[in-house]
């Protein structure tokens, strides 16, 4: 937190770590593991025919820093 | 090989290499739902390639007008079939999609595989292979449309190949 020059308090941005998958067809998701995780699942097994666990999800996801403002899940191709 | 990038690597022995095709008005565009590129699908060792490739069109894109495999080449680590699959225009919603150029084939050599292979010369050679079943295949001419028979006859006739 800092003080304003009116002396208010300012929320500073807060960076939030998520997951970030994407595949080589250009689709992406970002978010938390509860979303990006049945979702490259899904994904790959829907559109490439592939299978994997979560685990692999998970050991092979780039964390990535978002800002608290747009931390909603985000998936696209 | 299939590739999540930073995320899942799946190898497979076989791939499906799917080039979704259509029709729009006077000439042929590619399309698909990893935009308007080869469409990769791995392929396991229990189902056939094509119900594989049916399968999975139709649950991602829809009902398929024809799916055939026009030729297989080594790439990716993998065996790769590659597949031509004709859709319907009211397939193709908001999928990207772009003409068809047309593209100089990836000649063997005597006893070897082309040096390198784009898949502009894959989707050449599947059209090419598509007119020649258009002319010997009486199940593929009678799926196709007279538009799309027409647009074929721009092709040269070829079987289908090796093409690395």
């Amino acid at each position: 937190m800092t003080r304003s020059k009116k002396g208010g308090v300012v929320k500073q941005p807060t960076a939030i770590e998520r997951l970030r998958v994407g595949c080589a067809c250009g689709w992406e998701v970002v978010g938390s593991a509860d979303v990006v995780v049945p979702a490259v699942l899904e994904h790959g097994e829907k559109v490439h025919n592939m299978s994997g666990t979560p685990e692999q999800v998970l050991a092979n996801a780039e964390r990535v820093l978002v800002s608290e403002a747009h931390q909603d899940p985000s998936v696209g191709g | 090989m299939a590739t999540l990038s930073y995320g899942i690597d799946v190898e497979g022995p076989i791939l499906a290499e799917v080039f979704v095709v259509w029709l729009n008005a006077d000439h042929l565009e590619l399309t698909g739902p990893c935009g308007a590129a080869p469409w990769m699908i791995e392929l396991g060792d229990v189902e056939h390639p094509v119900a594989v490739v049916d399968r999975i069109v139709r649950d991602v894109v829809g009902p398929p007008i024809l799916v055939h495999s026009t030729s297989w080449r080594r790439d990716h680590g993998a065996v790769v079939l590659s597949f031509l699959v004709v859709i319907d225009e009211a397939l193709v919603g908001a999928m990207d999609s772009v003409p068809i150029a047309r593209s100089e084939l990836a000649r063997s050599e005597a006893t070897a595989a082309p040096r390198s292979i784009g898949h502009e010369q894959v989707i050449e050679h599947g059209l090419r292979h598509m007119a020649w079943l258009a002319a010997d295949d009486p199940t593929v001419a009678g799926e196709l449309s007279p538009g799309w028979r027409s647009v074929l006859t721009n092709y040269v006739p070829e079987p289908f190949r090796a093409l690395g």
